[in-house]
C-alpha cells in the first residue's frame, strides 16, 4: 500500500514539473538550437530551452548540459514569425527554474523563406548573463 | 674686550691639544696585537710596507649605536678599510678609492663590546714608510638610522614607522639597505613613504614580502627624491624595502638619504597598492577613492560589486590629474575590457556615462595615457554610483547589432552618446504593417547619424542631422519584422558625458 502512495505521489511530482515538449520530426524546415559557454565544469548544468512562436507556447529542447546543443524542430509555413525563446535552468538536481527576464533572449522576427531550411542558434555566454541569436539558410 | 677673546682662543688650543689622536704601535698586524681605537677618536700609524696590516680594537661602551670610520689618504697608498666583529668576521669592507684617496665607512651599526678595524693597502709598489694616516671613529645614536651591514633581507635595519629614517647610499659597489617594518597589529593600514633626493643618486625602492616576493618597485631620477603611496598593509603583516641606487658606482657619503613614513588606518577611501591587476584589486565599496598614478605605467585596479542580482547601471566619474591625460576603463570578472572612457585630453576629467551591469564583479582601471607619467603629489578621485535599470534608460553596451538594446515601439530610451566613439544601436519589432516615427532629440557636440536596418542587416535608410546639437526625425512604413536603428555622431570625436538624448518610436 505504501509503495503505491509513494509511487502515485512520484508519478503526480513528475506531472506539475515543467516538462519540455518532444522535438518534431525529420521533415522539418526549421531547427532551432541552444548552447552555453561554460567556464568550469561546476557550472555545466541541465537546460532546455522552450520555443515560443506567434507568442505561443510551441515546443523544447531536450534537457542537456548547458554546454551541449539542444535541439527543437518543427515545419513551419513560409513567412515572417516573431519568436521567443525562454531559458528553463536546472538548480540543485530540479529542472524547470526559468532564468529572470533580463537573461531572456529577446523576442525577434525569424523569417522562414520556401524550399529552404532556416537555422537558428542560440548561444549564451558571460555566465548566462549575455545571448547570441544566429541566423542561417541552406 | 681683546682679553676675553685671547682667553677663548686659548681654551680652544688647550681643547684641540687634549684631542690630539694616539699614535699606533707596532706591531699591531693581527687581532692579539690590535692597538685600541676610541670609539670617539682617531689615531695615526703608518704602512710601513705594501703588505703591512693594521688593526685596531674600538670597544663599544653603550648598548646599540652607529660607528662612523675615515682614514685619510697618503701617498702611493691604496686603501682598503675592513670593519669586523669580535669573532673576525668582516662585517663590511670599503674599497673606493684608489691610490692616496680617502676611505670612510658609514652607518655602521654596533652593539656593546669589541669591534675591529683593519687597514690595509692594496698597491703593491705603496713605498711610504713615513707619512702618517689619520684614522678617525664617530659613535652616534642609532634612532632613525640604517645600520650596516643591512645588504640582505636577513640583516634588514627596522624602518621608523610614522617617523624619519636615515642612511647613506655608500658605499657605491654592491651596496643595498634593506629595511623591514612590521606590522603586528592586526588590521588593514595603508603606508605611505617618502625618500628624500640625495646630489648624483638614481635611487629605486623595492617592496618585497616575507617571502621575499616583489610587490612593488618605484624609482626616480637622479638626484630625485621617491615616493611610494598608499600601500596597502595587510597587518600582520613583514614587509621588506631595497633601496639602491639606479646605477653602478652611484654613491654619496656626504649627504643622507631621509625615508618618511605613515602608516594610517586603510578607511576604504584611498588605493592599496599593489593593485597593478587583478588579482590584487582594491575593494571599492564606498562612493569614492583616491589614488595616485605612480610609478609611471602605474595602473591602479579597483574591484566593484554591484549588491543584488538585477540590472544596474553603473556612473563613474575620475578627477583630472595635472599634466595627465587619464584613462578609465571597465573590466568584466575576468579582466576583460568592456568599456574605455577617454572622452577628454590632459588634465580633464573622465566620466563613464552609464554601463550596464548584471550580477557579477567588476573592474575600474585608472591608468595614464602615455604610460611615461607619475605624480606622488597629486591624487586623483574615482567615483562611483549604481542606478538601478528601469525601462527607458539606456543600457550599455549596445555598441553592436548583437547587442543592441531592445525598445518597443511606442515607448522611449534616454540614453548617452558616450565616451567617444560610442554608438548604440537600438532594436524594435513591428507586429502590424504600420508607419513607424522615430525621433531623437539633438545633443550639444554631436550632429546625429542614424541608420535602419531590416532584420536582415540590409541597411534601409540614412539620415544625418543638419548640423550638431539638433535633432533628427524620420517617418517609414515598415512592415512586421525586427528593426534596428543605429545611432552615432557624425564624427567618432562627437560626444557628450553630461545630457542625455531621447530615442522615441511611435507607430502611426
Amino acid at each position: 500500500m505504501k509503495k503505491i502512495v509513494l509511487l502515485a505521489g512520484v508519478l503526480m511530482f513528475s506531472a506539475c514539473r515543467h516538462r519540455p515538449l518532444k522535438p518534431e520530426g525529420p521533415t522539418a524546415n526549421f531547427e532551432f538550437s541552444a548552447y552555453e559557454i561554460v567556464e568550469t565544469p561546476s557550472e555545466d548544468i541541465q537546460e532546455y530551452v522552450t520555443v515560443f512562436i506567434n507568442g505561443q507556447e510551441k515546443g523544447s529542447t531536450e534537457i542537456d548540459l548547458k554546454s551541449r546543443l539542444k535541439f527543437w524542430r518543427t515545419e513551419l509555413a513560409p513567412g515572417n514569425y516573431p519568436m521567443r525563446f525562454e531559458v528553463w535552468d536546472s538548480t540543485n538536481g530540479m529542472t524547470g527554474v526559468r532564468r529572470a527576464d533580463d537573461f531572456q533572449p529577446r523576442e525577434r522576427f525569424v523569417r522562414v523563406e520556401p524550399g529552404q531550411k532556416t537555422s537558428v542558434v542560440l548561444k549564451f555566454y558571460d555566465k548566462g548573463r549575455q545571448n547570441f541569436l544566429y541566423i542561417t539558410r541552406e | 674686550m681683546s682679553r676675553r677673546f685671547f682667553c677663548l682662543f686659548l681654551a680652544i688650543c688647550c681643547c684641540g691639544a687634549c684631542r690630539k689622536p694616539s699614535q699606533e704601535v707596532e706591531p699591531n698586524d693581527d687581532a692579539a696585537h690590535a692597538n685600541p681605537l676610541s670609539p670617539n677618536g682617531g689615531i695615526e700609524g703608518t704602512i710601513s710596507s705594501a703588505n703591512d696590516e693594521d688593526w685596531y680594537k674600538v670597544s663599544i661602551p653603550q648598548d646599540s649605536g652607529i660607528l662612523n670610520l675615515h682614514v685619510a689618504g697618503i701617498k702611493t697608498v691604496d686603501f682598503v678599510l675592513s670593519f669586523r666583529d669580535k669573532d673576525l668576521r668582516e662585517l663590511k669592507r670599503i674599497d673606493e678609492t684608489g691610490e692616496g684617496g680617502d676611505e670612510e665607512a658609514l652607518d655602521l651599526g654596533v652593539e656593546r663590546g669589541d669591534y675591529y678595524v683593519v687597514l690595509s693597502n692594496k698597491n703593491p709598489q705603496a713605498d711610504n714608510p713615513t707619512q702618517k694616516y689619520l684614522l678617525t671613529a664617530t659613535l652616534e645614536s642609532d634612532i632613525g638610522r640604517e645600520r650596516e651591514p643591512n645588504d640582505t633581507a636577513l640583516t634588514a635595519s627596522p624602518m621608523v614607522v610614522n617617523g624619519v629614517t636615515r642612511g647613506h647610499y655608500y658605499p657605491t659597489t654592491a651596496e643595498e639597505d634593506w629595511f623591514h617594518v612590521d606590522a603586528n597589529e592586526p588590521g588593514n593600514f595603508i603606508l605611505n613613504l617618502d625618500c628624500s633626493g640625495v646630489p648624483g643618486v638614481a635611487p629605486v625602492l623595492e617592496v618585497y614580502d616575507a617571502n621575499e616576493y616583489k610587490l612593488k618597485e618605484v624609482s626616480a631620477n637622479n638626484g630625485e627624491g621617491l615616493s611610494l603611496k598608499d600601500f596597502g598593509v595587510h597587518a600582520p603583516q613583514k614587509l621588506f624595502f631595497r633601496l639602491h641606487a639606479r646605477g653602478a658606482r652611484m654613491g654619496n657619503p656626504d649627504v643622507f638619504y631621509e625615508i618618511l613614513t605613515e602608516l594610517l588606518p586603510d578607511n576604504g577611501t584611498t588605493e592599496s597598492e599593489p593593485n597593478d591587476q587583478r588579482q590584487d584589486a582594491t575593494p571599492f565599496a564606498r562612493d569614492a577613492i583616491t589614488g595616485f598614478i605612480a610609478p609611471a605605467g602605474d595602473a591602479d585596479w579597483f574591484r566593484i560589486n554591484p549588491s543584488t542580482g538585477t540590472k544596474q547601471i553603473l556612473r563613474a566619474d575620475l578627477s583630472a590629474v595635472p599634466g595627465m591625460d587619464l584613462v578609465l576603463t571597465v573590466a568584466d570578472e575576468l579582466g576583460r575590457p568592456i568599456v574605455r572612457v577617454d572622452n577628454a585630453g590632459v588634465e580633464a576629467p573622465q566620466s563613464l556615462t552609464g554601463l550596464g551591469l548584471s550580477n557579477a564583479m567588476y573592474y575600474l582601471i585608472v591608468s595614464e595615457k602615455t604610460g611615461k607619467l607619475s605624480d606622488t603629489r597629486h591624487s586623483y578621485t574615482l567615483t562611483k554610483s549604481f542606478v538601478p535599470w528601469q525601462p527607458g534608460l539606456e543600457w550599455e553596451p549596445n555598441d553592436t547589432p548583437a547587442t543592441a538594446q531592445t525598445i518597443k515601439v511606442g515607448e522611449s530610451v534616454d540614453g548617452y552618446l558616450a565616451p567617444k566613439g560610442d554608438v548604440d544601436f537600438y532594436e524594435f519589432n513591428v507586429y502590424q504593417k504600420s508607419s513607424v516615427l522615430i525621433e531623437v532629440t539633438g545633443l550639444i557636440n554631436v550632429r546625429w547619424k542614424a541608420e535602419l536596418f531590416d532584420q536582415d542587416g540590409r541597411s534601409l535608410q540614412v539620415l544625418t542631422a543638419a548640423k550638431p546639437g539638433e535633432g533628427i526625425s524620420f517617418e517609414r512604413a515598415l512592415t512586421p519584422g525586427t528593426y534596428q536603428l543605429k545611432l552615432q555622431g557624425t564624427d567618432p570625436g562627437q560626444n557628450n558625458v553630461r545630457d542625455k538624448y531621447t530615442l522615441r518610436i511611435r507607430a502611426r
